[in-house]
C-alpha cells in the first residue's frame, strides 16, 4: 500500500485515488459488498418473476379466499374446537395449536431429561454414568422418524386396554390413551381428569427422548467447561455439592449451555412436523390434507413455512433474551 | 519420624493440628504417588514442603482437606480423622483454608462476593457482619479499593491476595498453600509472600508447598523435603539449608541454588 495518508482509515474518501481500486484496502470491501447485493437482487427478481409468470399461466395466482370455505374433514383430537363444517383457516389454526402444545411440553420435558442425564455424567456412581452414556449414544444415532414409529407402533399401540392396562400411581397407560390424575375404570373404560391420546403421547415421548439426548451432551459440555479449580476452590471453602453447583458451577456453565440449547429447541420444534408418523394431527398434517383437497399448493406451503419460521424465531428470541441474562459480568 | 525432627520436637509447644501417618496414594493409572508419608504439624507452626516436581508434595498437601483421596494411612486434622463421611470432610474444609497456584477465584462474583459467599452460606453468619469483616481483610492484604471489581480486572498478585483473604474470611484454623507464587510474574511474588509472612507472624498454622527458599529460611518452623512420594528429611530451616543430612537433600539444594 503506497503512501496512504495517515488517518485515511477513519475519514471518508476525499483524496484522489492513488491506489488502484482492486487492491484498495477500504474501497474493495464496498465494491464486493455492492456486487453481492446486486447478484442477490437479480436472483430474487428472476425467481419471483418466474413464479408469478408460471402461476399466472396455470391460472393459479395466489388467492386466499378458499381459506374461508368449509374444510369438510375432521381432526381426531384438537384443543381448539373444530369440526368439518368450519373453514380451512380454522382447521389450520387448530393444527397450529396442536403443534404448539406438543412443542411446549416437549421443550419442558426434553430440558428436564437432558439436564438430569447431562449431570449424571458427573456422578460418582459408575452405573449411572454408564447408563447416561448409553442413552446418549443410542438415541443420538437413530433417526427421529424411526424413533417416533417405534414409540407409536411398538410401545403405545401395544398397550392393553381395560383392567389389563399398565397401572402406575396416578397414571394409567392403555391403548386408548394415557390417563393422569386419579384414573378410574368405569364399565371397562378408563376415566381421569387428564387424558392424552397415544398418538400425542408417542410424539411427545419421541421428541423428549430424542432431543433430551442432545441436550444432555450440551449440558455435559457446559459443565465440563467450568475449570476443575472452581470445584476445588468451592469445596475447600466447605460449600457443599448443592451450593457449589448452584452458585459456582451452573452460572458459569449456563453461558456455554444456553446458545447451544437454542439450536436444540429449534430442532425439536421442527421435528414436531414428523407427527404424522404417529398419527398425531399437527399443523403439517392438517396442511397436507388441506393441500390435497384445495390444490392450493403454493399458499399452503407458504403458510407452513411462515408458521414454522415464526415459531422458531420466537424460540430464538426468548433464548437470546435468556442468553443475555446468563452472560455474567466479569468486568 | 526422622531424627532431625525429633531433635526439634522439644521446641514445639502447640497442640497437634495435622497428623498424617503412613499415607499412601495410587492414581487410577497405577502410579504410586505417595509411598507412606508421615507428618505432624503443631499449632502455630509454618511447615514448608519442598521437593522436585513429581515428588508428591502438592498431592500430599491436597489430602489434608480431602481434595485428594488416599488408599492407606490416616490423616487427622484438628481432631477430626479423615474418612469417608462427607459431613466430616465438610467439617474439616470449614476449618482448613486453601490457596491454589491458579488462584481459582470465582470469576462471576465480585471480590467482595468471593469473600462473603462461603461465610454467609456455610457458616450462616449475618451478611453485614461478614461484609465488614471481608472489607477489613481486604484492607489487611492491601486491596480494599478493589472490593467491587471482578477478579478478571485484577493483577495476578492482587488475585492471589484476594484468594488468601477469601480463605481467611472463613476464619480457618489452618491454612494450606499450594505453590501460591508459582503462577505469578516475578514482581508480584513479594507482595503475596509479604501477606503470608504477616499471617505467620500472627500465629496461623500453615503448610506451604513452595520453591521460595528465602521465604522458607525466614518464616518456616520446619522444612520438609519430599522426593519420589516419600519424606526424605524434616529439619529447621537453618539446619536444612546449611547442613542437610541426606544425600537427596544435598542434591536437591544443589539443583535449586
Amino acid at each position: 500500500m503506497t503512501r496512504l495518508p495517515q488517518g485515511l482509515a477513519t475519514t471518508p474518501l476525499a483524496t484522489p485515488l492513488t491506489t488502484p481500486w482492486w487492491r484498495h484496502r477500504r474501497l474493495l470491501p464496498w465494491l464486493v459488498q455492492g456486487a453481492v447485493g446486486l447478484l442477490v437482487l437479480v436472483l430474487v427478481a428472476f425467481l419471483l418473476g418466474n413464479l408469478v409468470r408460471n402461476l399466472t399461466n396455470a391460472g393459479l395466482l395466489l388467492t386466499w379466499s378458499w381459506l374461508h370455505n368449509p374444510a369438510g374433514f375432521e381432526i381426531a383430537e384438537t384443543t381448539l374446537p373444530f369440526n368439518a363444517s368450519m373453514p380451512y383457516w380454522r382447521g389450520l389454526l387448530a393444527g397450529l395449536v396442536n403443534t404448539l402444545q406438543v412443542v411446549v411440553l416437549g421443550l419442558i420435558g426434553a430440558t428436564a431429561l437432558g439436564t438430569a442425564t447431562g449431570m449424571a455424567a458427573f456422578s460418582s456412581n459408575g452405573l449411572l454414568r454408564g447408563l447416561a452414556r448409553l442413552y446418549v449414544d443410542l438415541i443420538r444415532n437413530i433417526p427421529l422418524l424411526l424413533q417416533l414409529l417405534f414409540w407409536y407402533f411398538v410401545v403405545f399401540l401395544a398397550l392393553p386396554n381395560g383392567a389389563a392396562a399398565v397401572q402406575l400411581p396416578g397414571l394409567v397407560l392403555a391403548k386408548s390413551g394415557l390417563y393422569l390424575g386419579q384414573p378410574q375404570l368405569v364399565n371397562d373404560v378408563w376415566q381421569a381428569p387428564l387424558r392424552m391420546s397415544v398418538e400425542f403421547a408417542s410424539l411427545l415421548t419421541g421428541l423428549v427422548v430424542y432431543t433430551g439426548a442432545f441436550i444432555a451432551e450440551v449440558v455435559r459440555g457446559g459443565v465440563a467447561a467450568v475449570p476443575q479449580g472452581q470445584w476445588e476452590a468451592a469445596r475447600s471453602l466447605g460449600l457443599g455439592q448443592a451450593l457449589t453447583l448452584r452458585r459456582i458451577v451452573v452460572p458459569q456453565a449456563l453461558r456455554v449451555i444456553v446458545p447451544a440449547l437454542n439450536s436444540q429447541y429449534i430442532s425439536l420444534a421442527k421435528g414436531s412436523s414428523l407427527a404424522v408418523a404417529c398419527g398425531y394431527t399437527d399443523l403439517y398434517s392438517v396442511a397436507e390434507t388441506t393441500l390435497n383437497q384445495t390444490g392450493r399448493a403454493v399458499e399452503v406451503v407458504l403458510i407452513l413455512l411462515a408458521s414454522y419460521l415464526v415459531i422458531d424465531l420466537v424460540i430464538s428470541a426468548l433464548m437470546n433474551g435468556l442468553n443475555r441474562l446468563v452472560q455474567l459480568r466479569e468486568r | 519420624m526422622t531424627s532431625p525432627a525429633a531433635a526439634t520436637s522439644t521446641t514445639i509447644a502447640g497442640a497437634v493440628m495435622i497428623e498424617a501417618q503412613g499415607v499412601e496414594k495410587w492414581y487410577g493409572n497405577g502410579y504410586h504417588a505417595l509411598r507412606g508419608v508421615d507428618l505432624t504439624v503443631h499449632q502455630g507452626e509454618v511447615v514448608v514442603i519442598m521437593g522436585p516436581s513429581g515428588s508428591g508434595k502438592s498431592t500430599f498437601l491436597r489430602t489434608f482437606n480431602g481434595l485428594e483421596e488416599f488408599q492407606h494411612g490416616t490423616i487427622t486434622v484438628d481432631g477430626i480423622t479423615l474418612g469417608d463421611d462427607l459431613r466430616q470432610i465438610d467439617a474439616i474444609r470449614r476449618e482448613v483454608g486453601m490457596v491454589f497456584q491458579q488462584f481459582n477465584l470465582f470469576p462471576h462474583l465480585t471480590v467482595l462476593e468471593n469473600l462473603t459467599l462461603a461465610p454467609i452460606k456455610v457458616r450462616q453468619r449475618p451478611q453485614h457482619q461478614v461484609e465488614s469483616q471481608a472489607l477489613e481483610l481486604l484492607e489487611r492484604v492491601g486491596i480494599h479499593e478493589q472490593a467491587h471489581k471482578y477478579p478478571g480486572q485484577l493483577s495476578g498478585g492482587q488475585q492471589q491476595r484476594v484468594a488468601i483473604a477469601r480463605s481467611l474470611c472463613m476464619e480457618p484454623r489452618i491454612m494450606l498453600f499450594d505453590e501460591p507464587t508459582s503462577a505469578l510474574d516475578p514482581e508480584m511474588v513479594q507482595e503475596v509472600l509479604e501477606v503470608m509472612r504477616e499471617l505467620a507472624k500472627e500465629g496461623m498454622t500453615m503448610v506451604v508447598v513452595t520453591h521460595e527458599v528465602k521465604f522458607a529460611r525466614q518464616v518456616a518452623s520446619r522444612v520438609v523435603l519430599m522426593a519420589e512420594g516419600r519424606v526424605v528429611e524434616v529439619a529447621p530451616p537453618d539446619q536444612f539449608f546449611s547442613n542437610p543430612q541426606h544425600e537427596r537433600s544435598k542434591q536437591f539444594l544443589g539443583q535449586i541454588a
